[in-house]
């Protein structure tokens, strides 16, 4: 009897052992696994990252921007040309602003004070806009035709726009709108006036990129996270201290290569996403994240959502492509007028000059707003239908033609005062 | 011996010796933590929030501690029981007890004040009304749950639920009934008061039940009839029937085996067991209920730390091993069974952090801030916990041990957290570092178990203090002993060259900028001057503004062309650059105006000069500057469409500058020596020569960059000179501009990347330029280079 008791009391002894250890040997698994999932990881980010670093046109892009401290990698020739439009724009910059000349356009036959400052200004600027010319046309076979963005550039250009525009040179404003790197608000701005004839709309037309480079932005916008993070990733195998990056879970124990082998394949999967900036895509999106999030749990320092930012390059980019559709649908109204006489009713009717519907659909099947207003003297267009209004400054982007006179498009407060002072 | 004989004054100086060593511990803990801090983070922020933090642990971990030093303690020791027998009234016993606590607090208080007043902090410190009624309530539980909860352990772990009912009942104000916010505070005051009034009637009448007399228990015999005598005067004779029924036990064998030895651990103090992970299980339910907070995680950090405590200095704990090591069970087994079953808890509570991280991390509509991951907390617990245990081992009584642990716990996660950041400790030397203190317990067990004297187990955990301290620095040293610096040979010679340089060098005069449109049309206070013009007025002065340099610059004192050495303004020199650009392309668009040549030649002019006295600067930035420069115009005079005006006289005193390069090497070796001097002697504040030396290490840690700096500049200094003798004879530079790459970019960008690489080398030939921002930042990068061959040819 009392050998039973013993053995019974053994065997409760034993489960309590067997209980004390489950819960160690289930934590030991745990991070036995994570560390075996981190060596295989491993060897598949590497071939990731062979690969990727591999391809050349990449690995230029690659190298600047892994190297952060040698930022402007430009030629000798393109170096002359920003300079010379940063000293043009430090020298004329004072002097525009002091004119009543603001930044939106001003029409042709309107007064302009500064007539004198821009024909320096114009003179000035011909070289250097012609030495980039020849520059572009040197280099037409290198990604984006040949041109390249210079901040202070784009603002010399514009100006030359704005000199041109309301000298009523069509010609040369035109070619600066194709020079223009940001040149979408100006051609929509441009609009609001009678100045352009039939041909100059159908180049405008042309000018304005179509959808489908959108996509193209998106594959490059994604490429280029891609490309920032093995940047991050041989900086921290290289041992370099982030202080301040919060944005990737990484610590100088490095990345943990489970963590940066579920943002690769994110990426790639983010790249191969289809119907860029529709609700559909937004969906996939927040799927992504959280399956990056979800991996590396066990092994990265800490944890938290994945920080793609993928939603918000989804939405940008999904404004983007609705102010390119805006405006090639503002473009062909003003096309319908010269053609048929009339604002359009409908925005259907522009299947006259060669619109489809995709092109006034923004996205996810919904109309811009439009209407013939003043007993059809004037057409407003604006960015959102009634039924599609996420936010609504976007009402602002609202186009009407022609425009209102006075109105603070072209005149600014104390050109205002000033007129007010000549009728009276 | 009576109650009147009795001297009130003993009574205070016993009740004090019982609290002075716990405050001894907490202020020598505390010190020791601020005198970490600021030993190991530059950090003036975060020293500022430790100096301001830490010194409020103090009186908080006193007020939680002082019950129990002062009430449970005795009761465990069994003091109390023989203090009770003594003619001294039990009400005196409790309100010294009590005054004695608060004497202690004010004490501590009194410490902090005197800690922020010499910081010059008293304003800012946290130091409020409400922190001090907190802590008095929280003083008051500590004496209250010590009187209520005969044990120690039970009593220290009650003491942290009621420590937040004057937070928490506030809260409830201010959602429930809208109460203003701005209250809060004040609030968190009376209830504090008014909760440590009532506490203390509630101890008062807990000590007087412990201290009181109470029945004498008798013997409850059955079916007696004279009850009311002795038993030995009893007339009835006592048989087992009439005696209470003595419940029939199981007896056993002792069994020393491991299974028997946790099953013991599991049977003992079930009730403090379930308290601690009651606690854990508690912060786990803030955290899924805050989700963005980690303040409930430390909720599960104390639960960990004071398992460790309980395994040496629970209840009864020494007494137990004792009583195992009388009979001759291994000391490895006794370690192994204390330890596996709160290990286990340790890893339950991992698990389920993991199942609340996943719900957290998965969670769309939550924006967590960072939480540790599985792996991270698993490895902060188990040195809490681990640490926690060493230090139960080696202060054995518990409230000071219980109070200690999660400080002394917090120090080690900060030194190791340390180690990883600023050392550069890899993962498997922080994880190694996290076993030493089970090493060492393990190490002292048997004299544990002997119940050796407490100084000598101390003095065997030196060891693996040390280990502690020295492992995780092992990797910093390693790098620090291994960066390059200049062999001693060549600093004193170079030193003595320096010495003979300095002599000859004339300190470099400011470049500026004359005005522009903008100052000139502002006064000091704004843009009034330009406001009160009229349009016409204010375009006259813009557009007579002349860009010519005589109206642009001023170089030091004098004319432009005067040859005094001239120090960089790197804006300057880039406008300087950008307006010879304009002209270059405006001659370039009519190579026939003669106006346009004109002012061509005279900016050509002005930065020949401008080279000329960079070079006969004694700061090396400058000459990195002449450098700039003398590319800029190679460039230029080099292209096909600058033939029309090669002859003239601006090009040709170019040309022949350019073509000197015996002068720019000795310019730039004078340079070179005479910043390295002006470093040593203090000259140059924190500048080599102008040059912001201190970026070349940024891409260490702070420690480690503040440890090799000084050597990192005199390598720079040495590969710079060999450059220079290596240049002058026509030799290659790869593998001492590979050199300076690695001391100046770091591992961040490789080489073939990097400033110093050949597709960044200056020449009429590249196809890239590196910026003249980042040219003055890497120094040498551009020296012998295919542009001073270029720049040769143009010799007139």
């Amino acid at each position: 009897m009392a050998s039973v008791q013993n053995s019974n009391s053994r065997f409760r002894e034993s489960l309590y052992l067997a209980i004390v250890l489950l819960p160690m040997i289930g934590l030991a698994i745990t991070i036995a696994a994570a560390l075996a999932r981190e060596g295989i990881c491993s060897r598949k980010v590497n071939a990731i990252v062979a690969n990727v670093k591999a391809t050349a046109e990449i690995r230029e892009q690659a190298n600047a921007i892994v190297s952060p401290k040698v930022s402007s990698l430009e030629s000798n020739d393109r170096y002359t040309i920003a300079s010379a439009a940063e000293h043009l724009r430090h020298r004329y910059s004072e002097l525009i602003d002091r004119l009543p000349l603001s930044a939106k356009l001003l029409p042709s036959g309107k007064t302009n004070e500064c007539e004198k400052v821009l024909a320096n200004f114009s003179s000035d600027a011909k070289p250097v806009i012609e030495a980039y010319q020849r520059d572009v046309a040197r280099n037409v076979q290198s990604p984006n035709d040949g041109r390249f963005y210079i901040h202070d550039f784009d603002w010399v250009i514009d100006l030359e726009f704005r000199r041109a525009y309301h000298a009523g040179d069509r010609k040369r404003a035109l070619e600066m709108l194709e020079l223009l790197w940001f040149n979408s608000d100006r051609i929509f701005q441009s609009l609001e006036n009678e100045v352009w004839s039939a041909a100059d709309l159908e180049k405008l037309r042309e000018m304005v990129v179509p959808s489908s480079v959108s996509d193209g932005s998106w594959a490059s916008s994604v490429g280029n996270k891609e490309l920032n993070f093995i940047a991050e990733l041989d900086r921290a195998n290289a041992g370099v201290v982030e202080r301040w990056n919060r944005r990737v879970p990484m610590s100088s124990f490095g990345v943990a290569p489970s963590h940066a082998f579920a943002r690769l394949t994110a990426l790639s999967r983010a790249q191969e996403m289809r119907a860029i900036g529709t609700q559909a895509s937004k969906i996939d999106a927040n799927q992504i994240e959280q399956d990056v999030s979800a991996f590396s749990l066990v092994s990265v320092p800490f944890a938290r959502h994945a920080g793609l930012w993928i939603k918000y390059d989804l939405h940008n980019l999904w404004r983007e492509r609705m102010d390119k559709r805006r405006l090639i649908t503002a473009i062909a109204i003003k096309q319908f007028k010269l053609q048929e006489g009339q604002w359009p009713e409908r925005l259907d009717d522009l299947t006259k000059v060669g619109l489809t519907s995709p092109d006034w659909k923004i996205v996810d099947n919904h109309d811009f707003g439009y209407r013939v207003i003043e007993d059809g003297k004037a057409a407003l267009l604006w960015t959102g239908g009634a039924e599609y209004i996420e936010s609504p400054q976007w009402h602002e982007k609202s186009f009407r033609t022609p425009a209102q006179p006075p109105s603070e498009v072209y005149l600014n407060t104390r050109a205002v005062a000033k007129l007010e002072s000549r009728i009276r | 011996m009576s109650q009147a004989a009795f001297r009130p004054h003993g009574l205070i100086w016993k009740e004090t010796r019982l609290v002075v060593p716990l405050i001894l511990m907490l202020v020598g803990a505390a010190v020791l933590l601020v005198t970490l801090w600021s030993l190991m983070e530059r950090s003036s922020v975060v020293l500022e929030y430790a100096t301001q933090i830490i010194p409020m642990m103090w009186p908080l971990l006193y007020a939680a501690g002082a019950g129990a030093i002062l009430v449970s303690q005795e009761r465990e020791n069994r003091t109390l029981w023989w203090f009770v027998s003594l003619p001294i009234s039990p009400q005196r016993v409790f309100w010294t007890k009590t005054a004695i606590a608060f004497v202690g607090l004010g004490l501590m208080l009194c410490l902090i004040a005197l800690f922020a007043w010499m910081n010059g902090r008293l304003q800012e410190s946290e130091l409020s009304l409400t922190a001090v009624t907190l802590f008095v309530f929280i003083t008051m539980a500590g004496i209250f749950t010590s009187w209520r909860v005969p044990n120690t352990f039970a009593s220290l772990m009650a003491v942290v639920p009621i420590t937040f009912i004057p937070i928490l009942l506030p809260v409830v104000f201010v959602n429930v009934r809208a109460f203003p916010e701005y209250l809060f505070a004040t609030s968190v005051s009376w209830c504090s008061v008014i909760g440590a009034a009532i506490l203390l009637w509630l101890a008062y009448r807990a000590a007087m039940k412990t201290l009181l007399p109470s029945d004498a228990p008798g013997i409850p015999l059955r079916h007696n009839s004279d009850a009311w005598r002795e038993p030995w005067q009893s007339t009835i004779p006592i048989t087992p029937s009439l005696l209470p029924p003595v419940p029939e036990r199981r007896w056993h064998a002792f069994d020393s085996s491991l299974t028997s030895l946790v099953w013991q651990s599991w049977n003992h103090n079930r009730l403090a067991r379930v308290g601690l992970i009651s606690l854990a299980l508690v912060g786990f339910a803030f955290q899924l209920l805050s989700a963005n907070a980690n303040a409930p995680l430390l909720g599960v950090a104390l639960s960990c730390c004071w398992l460790g405590v309980f395994a040496f200095t629970g209840d009864g704990s020494a007494k137990r091993l004792r009583f195992l090591a009388d009979r001759g069970v291994s000391s490895t087994r006794v370690w192994l069974g204390l330890h596996l079953l709160n290990l286990s808890f340790v890893a339950i509570t991992v698990l389920i952090y993991g199942v609340i991280l996943y719900l957290l991390v998965l969670n769309p509509l939550s924006d967590p801030i960072l939480l540790p991951s599985i792996g991270m907390a698993a490895l902060v617990l188990w040195t809490l916990y681990g640490v926690s245990q060493w230090t139960s081992q080696l202060i054995r009584i518990l409230p000071a041990a219980a109070v200690l642990a999660p400080l002394i716990g917090s120090i080690v996660i900060y030194w190791l957290g340390f180690a990883a950041t600023e050392f550069g400790a890899p993962l498997w030397l922080v994880v190694l570092c996290t076993t030493i203190p089970f090493f060492a317990t393990w190490w002292t067990m048997r004299a544990y178990m002997d119940e050796a004297s407490q100084l000598r187990v101390m003095l065997l955990s030196i060891v693996p203090v040390i280990a502690m301290c020295v492992i995780p620095t092992l990797p910093a040293a390693r790098t620090i002993a291994t960066w390059p610096s200049m062999p001693a040979s060549t600093r004193a010679s170079l030193l003595g060259e320096a010495e003979l340089v300095v002599r000859s060098v004339t300190k470099p005069q400011s470049m500026m900028l004359k005005g522009s449109p903008m100052s000139d049309l502002k006064t000091q206070s704004g843009n009034a001057l330009f406001a009160s013009m009229s349009d016409e007025e204010a375009l006259k002065v813009l557009e007579d503004y002349s860009f010519a340099p005589e109206a642009r610059l001023q170089l030091g004192n004098g004319p432009l062309d005067n040859t005094a050495p001239l120090a960089v303004d790197m804006t300057i020199l880039e406008n300087s650059l950008a307006i010879s650009s304009l002209h270059v392309l405006q001659y370039q668009s009519d190579t026939t105006d003669e106006d346009t040549i004109e002012r061509l030649g005279a900016w050509i002019r002005t930065l020949t000069t401008m080279a000329k006295r960079f070079r006969a600067s004694p700061r090396w930035l400058d000459q990195e500057a002449a450098d700039v420069v003398e590319i800029w115009l190679t460039q230029t005079l080099s292209d096909e469409s600058m033939k029309p005006i090669i002859d003239r006289d601006f090009s040709k005193v170019a040309r022949e500058m350019l073509a000197d390069s015996e002068s720019r090497s000795k310019s730039r070796r004078r340079a070179v020596l005479a910043s390295w001097h002006g470093r040593r002697e203090g000259l140059d504040g924190s500048y080599l020569g102008g040059l912001h030396e201190w970026e070349w290490t940024s891409s260490l840690s702070r420690t480690i960059s503040g440890y090799v700096r000084e050597r990192n500049i005199d390598a720079v200094v040495d590969r710079a000179i060999r450059l220079i003798e290596a240049g002058e004879r026509g030799e290659s530079t790869v593998e001492l501009r590979r050199e300076l790459h690695d001391l100046t970019a770091g591992p961040e960008i490789a080489f073939e990347d990097g400033p110093y690489s050949d597709r960044l080398r200056a020449s009429l030939n590249a196809n890239m330029t590196i910026s003249t921002n980042q040219t003055l930042k890497y120094p040498a990068n551009q020296w012998y280079a295919g542009w001073e061959s270029d720049a040769k040819k143009l010799k007139p």
